[in-house]
């Protein structure tokens, strides 16, 4: 048979190896190994350690699941970290007046914060980079100006045992939240129409929307969505640290967006899973964790963590450079 | 001629995958000259083109400039070379201003390195008189303040900034009102003038009677036809780009709707921004194709139905209810689906699994009610595979790396995947080898043969003609004509459309 000559010739791909999944995992193995030797006098491996590794892990990967959805729909959300300050104070504003009172509040605000953005994102059609820019110092500004730059103590020890001190035997609490939100995120990503929805937005915005997706209605909810997984980690920062202070989580935004990016999810949308994120954010918490042990003063720190991230994106991104 | 000959070609040949598309073509061009390519989709006027620009590498043949033997191995060598193509999808910065378009290749720059915005005022300002169009754009102006008529004219301009002495005009009044036109043909009579040599590639032949001294027709792969315009009639070049061929298009056949049958979708006056009081009526079991040149309003139809482009007055009914259709949901929920034009930028995510893009308009029927009805999906997108013959080495593979047929199957099999009782499909044969087109046929025959409502856009003629139930010729936003299938043959819809 004939054939019409302008069908581009198609590569006869034979097999994708997901190198972006695989690659994480041997970045892994390779960080747990270096400090597992390294640090093998100073316990990096004892069991007390690596529950110490996953409780510092955990407000981080929590925020990671929710920036995960954001960056799969093509956003970007850099007010999470303002929102976890200003939930916690919250929170801790409110336990005199109960405990569900000020929990249900915390993550109210949280989710009219991420409203906010995304009204400004799906209805005004301003990029979310600008909007969640913009929101950041607003809502450092509130924050500061409720608690006059005071740290908030906090006394309610049902309070403080769910939300982020109380152990269960050697497991701790955190640990728990952390996984209860890391499987129900898997879920909603993989498992449901909404997940479905986020990544088609993502991926094609133009395909999505002649799909009959409301992909305005998508970017409200990612924004809300993480607004209020942000507002979740802000509580449990308060419940650990059994305070709130204006500064909480303002050292998190470089941790959570590298965390997703190494995971695997693509900052140009359309693609990433709660597993890699999962993983990305263990490895943070490893190399704060083995930056710690290893003596390092703060200033040390800051620069390894940054020559770290670039070594393990530039790692797992490499399939990315190829395309564009 | 009298003039020196600025581009000859003689024999060149190109195959893709052992398909030839050029199969041997002569071409001639004088300086000064302003000739006409014409011809049929997929008869090798895009090739030969990319091929004059450098852009692909022809596999035999011969192309003298001036005289001279030239080969080229990019744009980049064409462009060095005085070849310019001004695209039909334009290529402007739309925040940067007239004169720092047309210098982008070439800065004007100062003894310190800084650009020379004097300079630079002057050439653009002293460039625009030239080209006779100082009076309405100024070389200050912001790009995104000119109509799309004045930014063609700056493609040109920007052309012509780079010494180009051939010019390669696509389609250049599709995007364009009759005002613009008029200002078009002058602008390219004023450059003939100066002896720039001019291919001018079109579906529109009338235009080629009113601006082009000669014309040369393409067919499968061969140039049939060189004539000057003042010596041949409309009716020979239509004849020269169909050709005599037997014709080859199979029947379809498809049991004739029931007497007492009312229109599944039927359109009322309807009028948007593009589209001017445009009626029609589907009824159900039937194909209506829509005949238009490019830039008709073809496409235009089926976006307002689609609820892509705001009514403003007029009505869409669906089964003889009126409906209001804002968004592709509602148009959705209503049972329309539309396997758009840009199989690749509106049908698909690319980066998704041929699964995944097949029940991307479904995803509300399979949430049960919060998780995804997997085992359903699943059956569903391999049902949908088999029945479409979806070559595929199986759901989770990305879509990606299908061919452009087996690709535009996946956005069929998505739109059919809903429970849609009107299919809009526009130009989905466009670009796919014929094995393909002929499956894509059946499967919206069978579609239609039970008793769906199809609405069908091609600028394939031939297809239209051997396919469709009865036709409607679309013409600068308006229905012009309403053909049965009795009087629509290839010839017809040609002759009308114009």
């Amino acid at each position: 048979m004939d054939i019409v000559a302008n069908t581009p010739a198609q590569p006869p791909k034979k097999r994708v190896i997901p190198w972006n999944t695989l690659l994480i995992y041997i970045v892994f193995a390779v960080i747990f190994l270096f400090f597992a030797i390294t640090l093998h006098d100073k316990g990096f491996l004892q069991p007390a350690n690596l529950m110490n590794i996953a409780r510092q892990t955990a407000m981080i990967s929590i925020m990671a699941v929710g920036m995960t959805f954001v960056l799969s729909a093509a956003e970007i959300d850099l007010s999470f970290c303002a929102v976890v300050a200003l939930a916690a104070v919250t929170v801790a504003l409110l336990l005199p007046y109960g405990m569900f009172i000020a929990v249900g509040a915390a993550l109210l605000v949280g989710a009219l914060c991420g409203l906010i953005n995304g009204l400004f994102v799906s209805r005004v059609g301003i990029p979310s980079f600008l909007v969640t820019l913009g929101t950041t110092g607003i809502i450092t500004g509130i924050t500061r100006w409720m608690t006059g730059l005071q740290t908030i103590p906090i006394d309610n020890e049902t309070f403080t045992f769910v939300f982020g001190s109380g152990d269960f035997g050697p497991v701790s609490v955190l640990f728990l939240w952390m996984i209860a939100i890391a499987l129900l995120g898997h879920v909603l990503l993989r498992k449901t129409r909404f997940g479905k929805e986020v990544l088609a937005s993502g991926g094609n915005k133009i395909s999505a929307m002649y799909s009959g997706i409301r992909v305005g209605r998508i970017k409200l909810y990612v924004l809300v969505l993480n607004a209020v997984l942000a507002a979740l980690a802000g509580i449990l920062y308060a419940g650990r640290l059994q305070s709130a202070r204006y500064t909480l989580g303002e050292n998190d935004l470089m941790m959570v967006i590298a965390a997703v990016i190494i995971g695997g999810t693509s900052l140009f949308g359309g693609k990433g899973t709660v597993a890699g994120t999962m993983v990305g954010a263990l490895i943070m918490g490893m190399v704060n964790n083995g930056l710690i042990l290893m003596g390092l003063n703060i200033d040390q720190q800051l620069i390894f963590r940054g020559v770290i991230i670039i070594f393990s994106v530039t790692l797992t991104m490499g399939h990315l450079r190829k395309k564009h | 001629m009298h003039s020196p000959l600025a581009l000859r070609i003689t024999g060149l040949r190109k195959q893709f995958d052992g398909t030839p598309v050029l199969k041997g073509v002569d071409l001639e061009l004088a300086a000064g000259e302003v000739h006409a390519i014409v011809g049929q989709n997929g008869a090798g006027k895009s090739t030969l083109m990319k091929i004059v620009n450098g852009l692909y590498q022809p596999d035999d043949g011969r192309i003298e400039l001036f005289g001279n033997v030239a080969a080229f191995s990019s744009p980049r060598d064409a462009r060095a070379a005085g070849i310019a193509m001004v695209y039909q999808d334009l290529s402007l910065v739309d925040s940067m201003s007239v004169a720092e378009n047309m210098f982008m290749a070439n800065w004007t720059e100062s003894h310190f390195g800084l650009l020379d915005q004097r300079a630079m005022h002057q050439r653009a300002q002293a460039l625009l008189e030239k080209m006779g169009i100082a009076g309405e754009i100024s070389p200050d102006q912001p790009v995104d303040s000119l109509s799309m008529g004045q930014q063609q004219f700056l493609e040109i301009a920007k052309a012509i900034a780079q010494d180009a002495r051939i010019l390669i005009l696509d389609e250049p009044t599709a995007s364009l009102s009759n005002q613009e036109i008029i200002r078009l043909f002058a602008v390219i009579e004023r450059l003939k003038a100066q002896g720039v040599a001019i291919i001018y590639i079109t579906h529109y032949l009338h235009d080629i009677f009113k601006i082009c001294d000669s014309v040369s027709v393409l067919r499968d792969g061969r140039c049939v036809r060189r004539a000057r315009t003042d010596q041949i009639q409309i009716g020979a070049l239509l004849a020269d780009m169909l050709g005599r061929h037997a014709d080859s298009s199979v029947q379809w056949q498809r049991p004739a709707p029931a007497g007492d049958a009312k229109p599944v979708l039927e359109l009322r006056a309807l009028t948007t921004d593009e589209l001017d009081g445009v009626s029609l009526q589907v009824y159900p079991g039937q194909v209506i194709g829509l005949a238009g040149l490019l830039g008709s309003g073809r496409t235009e139809i089926l976006n307002a139905i689609f609820g892509l482009s705001p009514i403003a007055s007029g009505e869409i009914l669906v089964n003889g209810q009126p409906v209001r259709i804002r968004s592709p949901r509602d148009a959705i929920d209503q049972g329309i689906n539309l396997v758009p034009e840009d199989r690749r930028e509106q049908g698909l995510v690319l980066d998704f699994s041929v699964a995944d893009n097949l029940l991307m308009s479904s995803l509300r029927e399979l949430a049960s009610p919060v998780l995804l009805d997997e085992q359903r999906g699943n059956g569903i997108a391999l049902d949908l595979i088999r029945r479409l013959q979806i070559k595929t080495s199986g759901p989770a593979q990305l879509v990606r790396y299908l061919s452009g047929g087996n690709q535009q199957k996946v956005v069929i099999g998505k739109c059919m995947g809903t429970a849609a009782r009107i299919l809009l499909l526009d130009d989905p044969t466009f670009g796919i080898d014929l094995a393909a087109k002929y499956e894509i046929m059946r499967i919206v025959n069978d579609y239609a043969a039970a008793g769906n409502a199809v609405v069908f856009v091609s600028s394939e003629y031939g297809e239209i003609a051997s396919f469709c139930d009865a036709t409607y010729i679309v013409n600068r936003g308006r229905i012009t004509r309403h053909m049965q299938r009795h009087e629509q043959s290839e010839e017809q819809l040609l002759a009308a459309v114009q």
